[in-house]
């Protein structure tokens, strides 16, 4: 624990956006109408692999009220989107690769004669064969996707010796794991609305990145980033799924061929169908140690099934090679992985960007490690546990910002607490895990611009996105406490590419850490003009002055102060403008290619959660029960805000370990709505026990780190490690069904 | 195309409307009558997003067509609220941080209202039962729980 001596930070405050949600007046993107406003639709391939033979709108084109139909031909400038790799088209223009691809899009007066002409359109397809599994990709002679080949992308790390480690170990644990695709299934379906403002195509879309879909509009309509304005509608979650372009493109091609305003809203069917999903890995995993329980070497082999576009597959693969051996410190490591494009479903971002695939596999072989070794888990882990100065497997050197330890020994004291195992059908497990915040070995900036305005008001602009994780009301937190003014006075503009600066995506739990420091800097700026009136005025050096609390005053001799209102006077007086613009781009390297040394991440979080569950042995059926999670924070910026983050990961890691999974059958996906992919209920989810660890380091604002994505992930590793304490047998495939708990328990012992 | 005239009561006025027979209670709400709270998150009952109270009863909008709310009572979260400020409900909602993206908000404090008109002091686990049929992927439901027990007076509420 630090003691900081915050007077906003570390609070908890009515978000910045709470009211008009609370109140249902909030704008989502489906609630904005225009008059004289062209309702759109796309029509897309219902095959997974084909070149186009005949396409004919004539029909559409003929329904009363159909505005436009368009198609590739239509698109003025670039065809191909993808926030790293350009391989998606807008609309086909070459071949279909999955079932879902964007052909063409509608415009018409109503939703219904949309409907029609999507009946109306007529297509032939020459199909080729397709590719649906990472074997028929990897096989020579099968049918490529893109290219030549259908290897996206491989990545390898080597740290020290592995082989000659895993030579000297005691004991060795092996074991092949498997995490299915998984949806995001924010309740809010995809939809964004544009139109010409100033003779500039505007789009206002649920997104996470207005920047990104600034450029991809841009680019497609051939015109200079400027001449494009994305504004972020209130969005309804995202979790990695909104980092995409979804209707953006779509919208904003119709709005520039028709001059009219357009809004397109996806159905929730389409909206699982075409928007990524979690990567689905199956993961090879050798880890050793020696009698004592260090950890030696750690082997890992990932593959997994990229689906037909890049989309956040090289964040994926980096990340989930970088992190592959968790929060330990092993001297020796080794991982492979390989991507493959199919012509199934695109995956991408989802919370965690491959960390909770791989948590899933190291964790599972940490539990079997202390079983081999009679070492207690808990303790396992701490004595391996990273600290300051462990030397990760890309050679970075961790400095004091590391509360791995200190995540483990309070969740362990909260279970003890609030944990018991009454029953023969319950357990308790573990699950823990470190996530590097922000982009992997990748610059990734952002910015803030700040204005103190004649009264003490303050407005913030930040290109940072709030999805409902409340990055808005972190930002006027920081704000608040850098200026010395309250919570209250900071107005946020957030995610407007017409007034506020880049802030990159909300995705990589980045946002605090990186937003927050942009916006701090900007603040710093500010105040340097600030702070020189003051210490003018005050007659006392500049360094002795402290802001807070709406006042400045002498540290030395509190007595010697002004009043906010009194020093807007006074730089009124001066012709002073309290004004700021910052930026803060996190120090990282680039990655080597041949080992992935280099350092991917400023910053690390770290979380343990400990998880009691039942088995129903009759039907299989998983309950999770309770469940404490410490979380790392460095420092919460808004406690009710982190605790809110843990219990809601708490909840998706239920999902994902006991229920969920997206069913893929030829490229098409079977459970795209609610009653088929089903998410936790109210009646469905445990009890959490949020834990909040802060931790010394000042890389993020007054030490804050990032919580969004390691709220999540070690939920997972813990309820299934719970269940291997119940069932007696180990876990290696996710989710944890009744069926498959069922087989595990009628198994013979010893298989 | 056949069109059929709908009375009913909105929010505590009686209002009458030329419309299809088929249109979805949920568009007839959002278009017709701008009661933008009422969101669709899937059209197929399941997610709660398009909550309506129907006689006092929490339902899903997306499944009724205009024609069966003929001389029913409906509330939207637009007649909850009191002359556009947040209700008592709703400021448990903003005291207890149960809103993130807020989507299922609506619906939430529309199901959580139905609730306390039954049972005034609901034990938790009727208070999940009742919110049961509203999805939420954000918060993991936790301060949800909370801002319905503080409603009921249970202030800051226990663990649920
Ligand atoms: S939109 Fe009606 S239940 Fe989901
Ligand atoms: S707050 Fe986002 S779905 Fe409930």
């Amino acid at each position: 624990m630090t003691n900081r001596n915050l007077s906003v930070v570390g609070n908890s405050h009515i978000r910045k956006d709470a009211v008009p949600k609370a109140l249902g007046t909030a704008k989502f993107a489906a609630d904005y109408t225009f008059d004289n406003m062209l309702y759109a639709g796309v029509f897309r391939s219902r095959v997974p692999h084909a070149a186009i033979r005949r396409f004919d709108a004539t029909k559409a084109l003929q329904i009363p009220g159909v505005a436009r139909v368009l198609t590739a031909k239509d698109i003025p400038g670039a065809n191909r989107i993808g926030i790293i790799v350009k391989d998606e088209p807008i609309l086909v223009d070459d071949k279909v690769r999955r079932v879902g691809d964007a052909i063409a899009v509608v415009a018409a007066e109503t939703q219904e004669a949309v409907a029609e002409a999507l009946e109306a359109i007529e297509i032939e397809y020459d199909e080729l064969p397709p590719v649906f599994s990472t074997d028929e990709a990897a096989r020579a002679g099968s049918a490529k996707v893109h290219g030549d080949t259908n290897l996206f992308m491989s990545r390898h790390l080597e740290f020290g010796d592995v082989d000659k480690a895993f030579a000297a170990c005691d004991v060795v644990v092996e074991g092949t794991y498997r995490t299915p695709a998984y949806a995001h299934m924010f309740i809010e379906p995809d939809a964004g609305v544009g139109w010409i403002e100033d003779g500039m195509v505007t789009v206002c879309a649920s997104t996470q990145n207005t920047h990104y879909d600034r450029s991809e509009v841009a680019r497609m309509l051939g015109v200079p980033n400027n001449r494009v304005r994305v504004i972020q509608a209130t969005t309804g979650g995202g979790f990695g799924g909104k980092l995409d372009i979804s209707v953006q493109c779509h919208v904003a091609l119709l709005v520039h061929a028709t001059g009219r305003p357009v809004k397109m809203v996806r159905s929730r069917e389409e909206s699982t169908e075409v928007s990524s999903k979690r990567h689905p890995f199956v993961m090879h995993c050798r880890t050793g140690a020696t009698k004592d329980g260090k950890l030696q070497a750690v082997e890992m082999k990932i593959v997994s099934d990229t689906g037909a576009y890049a989309s956040y597959g090289p964040a994926v693969i980096t990340r989930a090679v970088v992190q592959c051996a968790g929060p330990y410190d092993v001297p020796n490591v080794r991982a492979d992985a390989a991507f493959y494009y199919t012509n199934n479903p695109m995956s991408g971002a989802f919370r965690g960007f491959g960390v909770p695939q791989i948590a899933f596999c190291h964790e599972g072989q940490m539990n079997a490690l202390a079983q081999a070794l009679g070492m207690d888990p808990i303790e396992l882990r701490i004595l391996n546990a990273q600290r300051p100065g462990t030397v990760l497997p890309t050679g970075q050197v961790l400095d004091e910002s590391v509360g791995f330890v200190e995540t483990l020994e309070a969740a362990r004291a909260k279970a003890g607490e609030v944990l018991r195992a009454t029953k023969p059908t319950q357990g308790i497990g573990v699950g823990c895990m470190f996530y590097g915040i922000g982009n992997t070995g990748l610059p990734n900036p952002s910015a803030a611009f700040v204005e103190v305005t004649g009264d003490g008001s303050v407005n913030l602009m930040v290109g940072c996105a709030d999805i409902g994780q409340g990055s808005t009301t972190v930002m006027a937190a920081v704000a608040a406490e850098e200026l010395g003014l309250a919570y209250e006075d900071v107005l946020v503009v957030a995610a407007d590419t017409m007034v506020t600066p880049e802030g990159g995506a909300t995705s990589a739990s980045r946002q605090t850490f990186i937003s927050g420091n942009a916006t701090r800097a900007a603040c710093r700026q500010a105040k340097q003009t600030l702070l020189a009136v003051a210490a003018e005025f005050l007659n006392a050096p500049a360094e002795d002055l402290v802001f807070r609390d709406r006042k400045v005053f002498s540290g030395k001799d509190p007595s010697v102060s002004m009043t906010y209102p009194e020093l807007m006077a006074e730089m009124k007086k001066w012709g002073k403008l309290a004004v700021g613009a910052g930026y803060y781009n996190p120090k990282t390297t680039y990655l080597d290619p041949q080992n992935m040394a280099g350092v991917p991440y400023e910053v690390y979080s770290y979380a343990t959660a400990i998880a009691l569950v039942d088995v129903d042995p009759g039907t299989g059926e998983v309950t999770v029960e309770k469940v404490v999670s410490a979380n790392d924070v460095g420092t919460a910026v808004d406690r009710a805000m982190v605790e809110g983050q843990i219990e809601g990961g708490m909840a998706m890691a239920q999902g994902f370990a006991v229920f969920e999974e997206v069913e893929v059958s030829e490229g098409r996906i079977k459970n795209p709505i609610f009653s088929k992919y089903l998410i936790p209920t109210a009646m469905d989810v445990p009890e959490v026990y949020p834990v909040i660890v802060e931790t010394a380091g000042e890389h993020g604002p007054f030490g804050a780190k990032g919580v969004g994505e390691p709220a999540l992930i070690p939920g997972i590793p813990a309820y299934a490690n719970a269940v291997e304490n119940v069932i007696g047998a180990r876990i290696f495939e996710l989710p944890m069904t009744p069926a498959r708990i069922l087989a595990k328990l009628h198994k013979p012992p010893g298989l | 195309m056949q069109k059929i005239v709908v009375a009913f009561t909105l929010n505590g006025k009686p209002v009458r409307i030329e419309t299809a027979p088929g249109k979805r209670v949920l568009d007839l709400l959002r278009e017709d009558f701008g009661c933008l709270s009422v969101k669709d998150g899937c059209g197929e009952g399941e997610c709660g997003a398009c909550t309506i109270l129907l006689n006092g009863e929490p339902v899903t909008s997306c499944q009724m067509l205009a024609g069966q709310i003929d001389g029913d009572d409906v509330v939207t979260l637009e007649g909850v609220c009191e002359d556009g400020r947040p209700s008592r409900l709703q400021e448990c909602f903003l005291a207890a941080g149960a809103v993130q993206c807020g989507y299922c908000i609506p619906g939430m404090v529309l199901t959580a209202k139905a609730l306390l008109a039954k049972s005034p002091h609901p034990a938790p686990e009727e208070i999940r039962r009742a919110l049961s049929g509203n999805l939420c992927r954000c918060t993991g439901y936790a301060k949800i729980f909370k801002a319905v027990r503080m409603a009921a007076g249970e202030e800051g509420g226990g663990a649920p």
